[in-house]
């Protein structure tokens, strides 16, 4: 599982002190979002309809952060547009494309994926179950079985 | 010159306390039951709850605390807000759909409470409950610090109350948090949030707008800072002034640490229907969106203002937004702003009052297996004995708005988001992997924060981390690592009831 392979590599670039440490845990941190979005969404290890849309962010915070590492290593900071292109990549990168990404997947996919019908209409049917049981219990008192 | 010297701007304040003390008047007919003050009976909308989410996230930190933050540091500090661009979506596919589906068939009200759900331990959701009392005494200090410095820069107290003034302050504006919280509990705070996040979006626009007009449009204050002498370019770059970690720190703590903030997650019970989350995550982002102008816009109008000599540098960088205020905007103006501010921190604290005092007076009884009958009751002198603990602890603290809250939030973050995000989408988890995961990263943040903040015992060892690593990003990175080393080496039998099964199978 990546996000378990990932938090021992992230601590040990938080505490030795070498540019290649920050470098794996700068690309590690930004993928991090990425891979909780893999594992809360997934049913049954699979992501379904929303594999292509992770896969996308995955890409995107990757090669952000790389971007992001590459600029910051130069002398000195292109300008796009008068504003320093480190600032427009991080801008881009981190924030526009997963929040159009993101936001768009997660409506798109809502009912069809991520809470289905027949999950409501299981999580009622033990609701009531549980309520007719507590009913029961409260007229009956505690039965032995 | 204190704000007090704008009578619009004292008004617009005095005409929000007065508001939000009406709401909470009007809160406690409706306030009857320990579910009604914990969850507000679960029967808030999309718009409501989403707006209760974003306030509570929203706070000093973000309306006073950035803008200085960003004076001190440049760009980099806009990474704790470039998350938000996931954290919406991500809280909601993650955590919002187990925690609302899971208030159908428990009485949940609680973080803790879903925990002992999920791990049937008394010790995990014990061990949850104490990073929630630690987290909200740090966090609500952060408030009452925004707090006692807005009062104080509105009413000019330093100048008369000298080295009283900020306690005084302090003292003020939480009596009005008080009220309210003890009266209305989480009806008035979903209520009171609704009213207080429109206000912090109506204010963020406006004074995002100010403070690009008077700095003289966008690329004017981009080129004014980076051809400055105190500034320079770098402090436009995001790894510019300081070390990469520092950012990406930032972004780790507030991006993934989002799905351990309890005062934020806890909103999703009171969901009238769990269908409604669909669209959740745009409203809920778009308001983050709306409200984090004002960090953006006075954190880099001021630098700007300052580069160009037409303010003069700030002594104290939590100066930066009353400072914007007193000289470069209309009363009106400022007095939405500080009305914006004051409803920020108050959002967010009473919030924090009202997860606190379920932690001490629900979660915590619970898990020493001697719950308490009268739960409502205890639960309002709970939250004055939270407020009074919070406000001495930022009175010791010492230091900037945002310092404090990046600690508070890194205490959630590194004790709960593991345990929570992982624990409640994975069967494997065992309930030791998520007790041990929430000591490593309670722990180890107290641990680190302290090592590196005291001065009582000068021959103690620094804690040695690369450098620019934030103490709350390795608390986090190593809580993570703790719950799946412990995950695969527990081979203990594990239960996990049917009907938490099925949440976690939805």
């Amino acid at each position: 599982m990546a996000l378990a392979a990932s938090s021992p590599l992230i601590l040990l670039g938080l505490f030795v002190d070498h540019a290649a440490a920050a470098w794996l845990a700068t690309v590690l941190i930004a993928l991090q979002p990425a891979l909780l979005i893999a594992v809360g969404a997934g049913r049954e290890g699979r992501l379904g309809p929303l594999a292509a849309a992770v896969s996308a962010l995955i890409g995107i915070l990757a090669i952000t952060s790389l971007l992001l590492l590459w600029l910051s290593a130069r002398e000195t900071s292109p300008l796009a547009a008068g504003f320093p292109a480190s600032f427009l990549v991080a801008l881009g990168g981190f924030w526009l494309l997963p929040l159009i990404l993101t936001s768009v997947a997660y409506v798109a996919t809502f009912e069809r994926f991520s809470l289905r019908e027949e999950d409501l209409d299981t999580i009622r049917r033990i609701r009531d179950q549980q309520r007719s049981e507590r009913q029961r219990l409260e007229k009956n008192g505690p039965t032995e079985s | 010159m204190p704000i007090f010297s704008k009578p619009l701007a004292v008004a617009a304040s005095l005409a929000y306390l007065a508001v939000v003390a009406a709401i909470g008047y009007w809160s406690i007919r409706r306030t009857r039951t320990a579910r009604d003050f914990f969850i507000a009976g679960q029967r808030i909308g999309l718009f409501v709850t989403a707006l209760a989410a974003m306030s509570a996230s929203f706070s000093g930190f973000l309306f006073l605390g950035g803008p200085g933050l960003t004076y001190r540091i440049g760009v980099a500090a806009l990474f704790i807000n470039l998350p938000v661009s996931v954290t919406a979506a991500m809280t909601c596919w993650v955590l919002a759909k187990r925690l609302r589906l899971l208030s159908e068939i428990r009485d949940v009200y609680t973080i803790p409470d879903a925990m002992a759900c999920r791990f049937g331990s008394r010790a995990t959701s014990g061990l949850a409950a104490l990073a929630v009392i630690v987290g909200v005494v740090g966090y609500l200090g952060s408030q009452i610090l925004a707090l006692g410095r807005l009062v104080e820069s509105i009413f000019g107290t330093r100048a008369w109350l000298g080295e009283w003034s900020l306690a005084a302050a302090m003292a003020a504006g939480l009596a009005v948090v008080l009220f309210y919280s003890i009266a209305g509990g989480m009806v008035a705070g979903v209520y009171t949030d609704l009213f207080q996040g429109t206000l912090m979006m109506l204010t963020a626009g406006a004074v995002f707008y100010q403070a690009i007009r008077v700095g003289g449009g966008v690329q004017r204050i981009f080129a004014e800072i980076s051809q400055s002498a105190d500034f320079g370019s770098g402090f436009l770059e995001p790894f510019g002034t300081v070390p990469v970690l520092t950012a990406m720190g930032f972004f780790f703590v507030f991006g993934v640490g989002t799905l351990g903030q309890p005062h934020v997650l806890h909103k999703f019970y009171m969901l009238r229907d769990p269908k409604q989350l669909k669209w959740m995550p745009v409203v809920l982002a778009g308001s983050q969106i709306i409200c984090i102008l004002v960090w953006v816009g006075i954190g880099l109008a001021v630098p700007a203002l300052v580069a160009s000599g037409r303010m003069a540098p700030l002594q104290q960088p939590d100066d930066a937004v009353p400072m914007f205020l007193l000289h470069f905007t209309p009363d009106l103006l400022a007095g939405l702003v500080v009305a914006g501010i004051l409803a920020a921190i108050m959002s967010t604290g009473d919030s924090f009052l009202s997860i606190g005092s379920a932690a001490m007076v629900r979660d915590l009884p619970k898990a020493l297996g001697r719950p308490i009958r009268d739960e409502l009751y205890w639960g309002r002198w709970a939250v004055g004995a939270i407020a009074a603990g919070a406000a001495v602890f930022a009175y010791l603290y010492d230091d900037l708005i945002a310092l404090l809250g990046t600690f508070a939030f890194g205490t959630f973050a590194a004790a709960l988001a593991p345990a929570l995000a992982v624990g409640l989408n994975w069967k494997r988890v065992t309930a030791r992997a998520a007790s041990a995961s929430i000591v490593t990263g309670m722990g180890l943040n107290l641990t680190l924060e302290f090592v590196a903040r005291q001065d009582v015992l000068p021959n103690l060892p620094r804690i040695p981390l690369a450098s620019g690593a934030l103490p709350s990003a390795a608390a986090l990175a190593a809580s993570f690592a703790v719950l799946f080393l412990v995950t695969w080496l527990d081979r203990s039998p594990q239960h996990i009831d049917e009907d938490v099964a099925a949440v976690m199978n939805a």
